[in-house]
């Protein structure tokens, strides 16, 4: 991709800039999407025991 | 226009080659990073580790507060204080050096993202430390973890502020870069530092109500911390006025009476309501002192430029003042009648202060615009703050639909006066004829001093916000890179600078007239640019230039020609990011709030209060 002053140098760098700019939230939104994905989970198998509950009377 | 391959110059000699060693060791850092945070969560909520339980009940002696209270505030405190720093700094590299040569290149920019960074942990700390429900107003994650509504709120606003990041590069590959701080995406940054001062105080609250009675009084140093939380929060609210304390602000100067009612409007009347007498004061004071600490540290110690920030002694007067009064009692009314003493009487006393001190003084003429804007916007954010006070000391709220509507409101008077403050116009078919004569120089560079005569002659009334020359981006170690001249009247339409100018090395420097609803700017010498495409404007002995608007000037590196659907998509995806951090915070407060009145809802009768 380095062959030489182009278009395609240009294109080079935004990738970089933009690989940049991922480390510095990446862990963030890792860590807040796994605290949403466990709450999720939790309240989706919470509702289902609930509406078994209210099948088995 | 930018042509390909002086981008690919760009490319190879402003971070080419070093990038691929940065992206390297970041991502490396970040997933490392990443691992140790989620290793760090599971492992003390399965009870496979005890010392950070060990480290926070240490810290929740030492602060009398639980320890899912103690640790986080600690570190957040840390953390925050670390972002101010960095952000004052960076700010006042951006106007002595210019545009970064990469993310990595300018130093400031490491305390930045760590102390983002640390908010967000602090947040998540918070979250993931208590083993018992932490309060009745806490958020259930599973059956057997509950989460505290401040933690939840912190870390949303440093998730906000980081995200602030990727939008930044995608912004500034799609427009340009922006050499401002209001660029929507640096607006993110510096927002969610600012709001999740508010977090702090409502993780506070709920530690103290899971307390105790009999717990132990806090002693001198804690009640310390509870005033700085309210200097924090009136700091992290005064954020958006930056460019107007150094000096370069790049939009009309009436922003500014506005921002600052704003500002105190909320933090000082949310202490007064929650702290109690002097609170108010206390908290201008100590804000004072944080901000006297970091600015001496950025322009004596490291040699850029410097800033003032407003003292906000007035208007914590005035709340104090209006405080004295029966309406104490009613606290929303509180609010916003002080609000009005605030946006009236406290911006005059803190132009005393603005004008003797800051680069530009605030001319008579501004105060009707001034004060059609603030007025409103200080009644609604002292209404705000004084409900912010009343969830803090555990008064029940107005009615939801009071709160939110109030909420929404203030949203949309800001919204409103910020559009009113963005218009300006440039005036056609106007030009300035300017004559140079040399100065002598002593650092090798060239300095003028300029006669300046505008055509047509009555351009600028008698009472203009300024007209003035400034110099910027010359370089931290010349004179810090900044130059600001307030040129003298001598006739209709002509005036002479007081000061010899820098027209040399890498400086931008440009005559700037603001009057009223006039904004405009004529270059006067701008350094070449290579690595953005743009010539060199030389300083001749003698031109005529015509004003043009002052962005294309000071923000050379705007990519043209874009179209406005993006630009408008652009701003839309950064308002609804904020909207969804101002209805997260709004959210805080009223869950707090229910948590803690749901037993004693008709103590109060809430309509009463409105």
């Amino acid at each position: 991709m380095m062959e030489g002053p182009d278009g395609a140098d240009v294109q080079f760098l935004a990738d970089h800039s933009v690989w940049i700019a991922v480390p510095a939230f990446a862990p963030a939104i890792v860590v807040a999407g796994v605290v949403v994905y466990i709450a999720m989970k939790n309240r989706r198998r919470g509702d289902a025991d609930q509406e078994a509950d209210e099948r088995t009377p | 226009m930018t042509d390909p391959s002086d981008i690919s110059i760009l490319a190879q000699s402003e971070g080419g080659g070093a990038a691929l060693n940065e992206v390297i060791g970041l991502s490396a850092a970040a997933v490392v990073v990443t691992i140790v945070l989620l290793l760090i969560g599971w492992l003390h909520r399965t009870r496979k580790i005890t010392w950070l339980t060990s480290l926070a009940e240490w810290s929740g002696r030492r602060f009398k507060r639980p320890p899912w209270v103690a640790l986080p505030i600690a570190l957040f405190i840390t953390s925050i204080i670390c972002a101010l720093f960095g952000f004052i700094w960076d700010v006042s590299l951006h106007i002595g050096n210019g545009r970064d040569d990469g993310a990595l290149a300018n130093p400031a920019h490491y305390f930045i993202l760590i102390g983002l960074f640390g908010i967000f942990v602090a947040g998540c700390t918070a979250i993931v430390l208590p083993y018992d429900k932490p309060g009745p107003a806490a958020v259930r994650i599973t059956d057997h973890w509950h989460a505290p509504v401040g933690g939840l709120v912190m870390a949303g606003c440093g998730l906000y502020a980081l995200m602030g990041f990727p939008l930044d590069d995608i912004w500034h590959r799609i427009f340009g870069q922006d050499v401002t701080l209001w660029g929507p995406t640096h607006l993110m940054m510096i927002g969610g530092a600012g709001f999740s001062t508010l977090a702090a105080a409502y993780l506070e609250v709920e530690g103290k109500r899971t307390q105790v009675s009999d717990a132990p009084r806090d002693g001198i140093f804690l009640k310390f911390i509870q005033y700085l939380a309210f200097a924090g929060v009136l700091i992290g609210m005064s954020v958006y006025q930056i460019e107007f304390d150094f000096g370069v602000a790049q939009f009309r100067q009436v922003f500014q009476p506005m921002l600052i009612a704003a500002a105190a409007g909320l933090a000082l009347v949310a202490a007064r309501v929650f702290l109690g007498r002097g609170a108010a004061l206390l908290a201008a004071l100590i804000a004072i002192g944080l901000r006297g600490i970091v600015a001496g540290l950025v322009a004596p110690v490291l040699d850029a430029p410097s800033n003032w920030f407003p003292l906000y002694l007035g208007t914590a007067l005035v709340v104090e003042i209006v405080a004295l009064t029966p309406l104490i009692k009613r606290p929303v009314l509180f609010g916003a009648v002080a609000g009005l003493g605030v946006g009236t009487v406290g911006l005059w006393l803190e132009s005393l202060w603005i004008n003797t001190v800051y680069a530009y003084p605030w001319p008579a003429s501004i105060w009707p615009e001034a004060l059609a804007m603030a007025v409103p916007v200080a009644i609604l954010t002292g209404a705000c703050g004084a409900m912010i006070g009343m969830v803090l000391s555990g008064e029940a709220l107005p009615r939801k639909a009071i709160g939110v509507g109030l909420v929404a409101l203030t949203v949309v008077a800001i919204g409103g006066a910020a559009a009113n403050g963005l218009r300006y116009e440039v005036p056609e078919n106007a030009v300035a004829t300017i004559t140079l004569t040399e100065a002598p120089s002593n650092d090798g560079e060239r300095r003028v001093t300029a006669d300046v005569r505008f055509t047509p002659a009555d351009l600028v009334s008698d009472d203009p916000n300024w007209v003035s020359v400034l110099g910027w981006q010359g370089g931290i170690d010349n004179d810090s890179g900044i130059f600001v001249d307030h040129l003298e009247k001598v006739g209709p339409g002509q005036f002479r600078s007081t000061a010899p100018m820098p027209v040399s090395g890498t400086w931008k420097t440009l005559i700037r007239v603001h009057d009223g609803r006039t904004l405009t700017a004529v270059p006067v010498y701008l350094a070449g640019d290579p690595g953005i495409g743009a010539e060199e404007v030389p300083a001749e002995a003698t031109m005529t230039r015509p004003f043009v608007a002052e962005i294309t000037i000071l923000q050379r590196e705007r990519s043209p020609d874009i179209p406005e659907s993006l630009w408008l998509i652009g701003c839309l995806v950064v308002l609804a990011c904020t909207l969804a951090m101002v209805a997260g915070v709004t959210w805080g407060a009223g869950r707090i709030n229910g948590g803690e009145t749901r037993g004693t809802a008709d103590r109060l009768q809430p309509s009463a209060q409105a």
